[in-house]
């Protein structure tokens, strides 16, 4: 399957991921002018966070072993089977936030309209917003084979961070599954 | 062919059902349900009494679903008596159901506190889609209700049967809302919201006795001063439903006792979900967790080992997530410090973050009014991660902060 991938040598922490989110999939217009108008605010499903010159994009990781699945109890977190990739079937969404209890990436979103956002890599559209919107290409949409052969190229200047969570039988995540490449 | 066997068809045995399903495709596995709904979500129960959801919103499986995986559900029926020797269990249709591995997730029943009146009509308890349905016919014909017990399932039946247009009052015996899952600021700012509901907050004081005419409940009593009430919904809270555990003779504490494995004192028979009792994964102490994503994970590791897989699970921490009155809340650990530890607290408006701090390690957090990063701090905790540099109260607290670690 296809994880996004991040590059955080690369990432300048412009947000310019965060604005084109908003934009595409939280905004009615899809326009800027139209979105900054908008309320409640289009909020995005990708934060960069961290200072500046060490500035990261966070999005959710797709975990193997999601502990928002088994957090749910309203059946509206699901996992695509074909592509892998969990997303939140919103009108199923009963906004109790166990998932963003549950996510030790902190990637799940409370909306205001009390239902869990996060992202879902768009997997109705081409490519993500945020990877085909970053200027210094420091998003990657890519299988595991794919972006080890970038990360050969690269010798292992890339943050290897789309694994699995290895999630212990409580449920734990540990933050091991962000590993440094080498 | 191994032959498994789970009683209650609630998050732990439908996690376990799908698990064992998923190992082995062709082993036999039956689940009993004392209940007459299948599978379905407790949480949405307050919302369907408000009637934004209807019973059938609730359902997560029926029928078709278990039928496709090929899982035996025998609805409507009570599991009587287990006959560990025998290696079968007895149904309350004098059926007898063999097995070679046996789960037990029967999960809590509400506590029902000894008091006059509390037999009386009109008195209700809040666990099942069946409790609902009469919650929801008895709102029909009252004016006014009255909650006993302002915890979770507490407030939100207050404010759902607020939202039906009763006049709704709880009341509750601790000084404040919530008394598990918040400290005092916390809680007053949640019981600020409560009240501007329209809903009548009555803190620090005991419901005595319940006033009753010809057998029907018509208001309550505490100490000087009596509330009426068409209808009372106690809500003091739940316990393990071990009654068929206990009957044969497994060892039992605040919940089927269970080793890391999830097995019972007896051998092949295993527990899981609210009516398992495990460990404390910070402390070791001997606990009951009572929430969802717990059942569900103890299911899956109850499955894992009823196949022959050797899982340990490691333990769960007292943790819960909720919205009540608009407010967002999450809080996991240890709130209320104790004599050695330090805390830490920002407040601002409606929302309020605390972090408790045992020595190096994170014990404990509590997020309101904003709950996103609860999870990253969550997490601190269940590894007992050291504090370090990381500012959980700070407004750019993310899990990049934890990285930078
Ligand atoms: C209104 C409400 C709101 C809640 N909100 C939250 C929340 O926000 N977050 C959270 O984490 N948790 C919440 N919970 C708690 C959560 O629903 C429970 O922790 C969870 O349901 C436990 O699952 P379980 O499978 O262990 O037990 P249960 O769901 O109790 O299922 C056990 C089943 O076993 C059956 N059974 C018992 N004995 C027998 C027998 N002898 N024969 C046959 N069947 C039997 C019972 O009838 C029952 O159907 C809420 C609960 C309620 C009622």
């Amino acid at each position: 399957m296809k994880r996004i991938w991040v590059d955080r040598e690369k990432c300048v922490g412009c947000k310019t991921c965060e604005l084109r989110c908003a934009i595409e999939r939280d905004s009615v217009g899809k326009t800027l002018y139209s979105a900054v108008q908008e309320e409640p605010k289009p909020v995005p499903r990708v934060g960069v966070f961290g200072r500046t010159g060490a500035a990261f994009p966070l999005q959710c990781r797709h975990c193997e072993d999601a502990p928002c699945l088994a957090a749910c109890p309203s059946g509206a977190m699901q996992r695509d089977p074909e592509t892998g990739l969990i997303f939140v079937q919103a009108d199923r969404c009963r906004g109790c936030w166990m998932c963003v209890m549950a996510c030790p990436m902190g990637v799940i979103i409370p909306s205001a309209y009390k239902t869990a956002m996060k992202c879902d890599a768009c997997r109705h559209m081409e490519a993500p917003v945020c990877v085909s919107s970053c200027p210094t290409g420091a998003l990657l949409f890519e299988t595991e084979s794919g972006y080890q052969k970038v990360l050969a190229e690269k010798r292992g200047r890339l943050a290897l961070f789309a694994r699995g969570g290895e999630g212990g039988a409580s449920g734990v995540v540990g933050i091991e599954f962000v590993r440094e490449g080498h | 062919m191994t032959k498994y066997l789970i009683i209650g068809q609630g998050a732990a045995g439908t996690s376990a059902a799908r698990t064992l399903r998923q190992i082995d495709p062709l082993a036999s596995v039956t689940m009993i349900s004392a209940e007459s709904d299948w599978f379905y979500s407790r949480v949405d129960l307050p919302d369907i009494i408000a009637g934004k959801l209807s019973p059938e919103d609730a359902i997560l499986a029926g029928r078709e679903q278990f039928d496709a995986l090929k899982i035996e559900c025998r609805i409507g029926e009570t599991a009587r008596r287990i006959d560990p020797a025998g290696q079968a269990v007895e149904l309350s249709s004098g059926a007898r159901v063999p097995y070679d591995k046996l789960l037990l997730a029967t999960g809590s029943e509400p506590v029902v506190p000894p008091m006059p009146g509390g037999g009386a009509r009109g008195v209700h308890y809040l666990w099942t889609l069946a409790d609902t349905r009469r919650i929801l016919e008895a709102s029909r014909a009252a004016r006014s209700a009255v909650v006993v017990g302002a915890g979770l399932i507490g407030l939100k039946t207050a404010l759902a049967l607020k939202e039906r247009g009763l006049e709704v009052a709880v009341v509750e015996k601790m000084l404040h809302v919530m008394p598990q899952q918040l400290d005092e600021t916390a809680a007053a700012i949640l019981a600020d919201k409560v009240q501007g509901a329209g809903i009548q907050v009555v803190t620090g004081m005991q419901v005595n006795a319940l006033e009753t005419v010809d057998g029907k409940v018509t208001g309550v009593l505490l100490e000087q001063r009596r509330i009426v009430a068409d209808m009372v919904v106690i809500a003091v809270g739940v316990r393990a439903n071990v009654a068929l555990g206990r009957g044969a003779g497994l060892e039992v504490g605040r919940g089927l006792v269970t080793n890391e494995f999830l097995e019972t004192s007896a051998p092949g028979i295993y527990a899981a979900g609210d009516a398992a009792e495990i460990r404390d994964l910070l402390t070791g102490a001997p606990i009951v967790p009572a929430t969802w994503g717990v059942a569900v994970e103890q299911g899956k590791v109850a499955a894992l080992n009823m196949a022959g897989k050797r899982i340990a699970y490691d333990g769960a921490i007292g943790m819960n997530s909720v919205d009540i009155a608009g407010i967002p809340m999450i809080s996991v650990g240890t709130i209320n410090p104790a004599a050695d530890d330090r805390q830490f607290t920002v407040q601002s408006g409606d929302t309020y973050r605390k972090v408790v701090v045992r020595g190096k390690q994170v014990n404990g957090v509590l997020f309101l009014g904003n709950v996103r990063q609860a999870g990253v701090a969550a997490n601190l905790v269940l590894r007992r991660a050291e504090i370090g540099e990381i500012d959980i109260l700070s407004s750019n607290f993310s899990f990049v902060s934890v990285m930078a670690q």
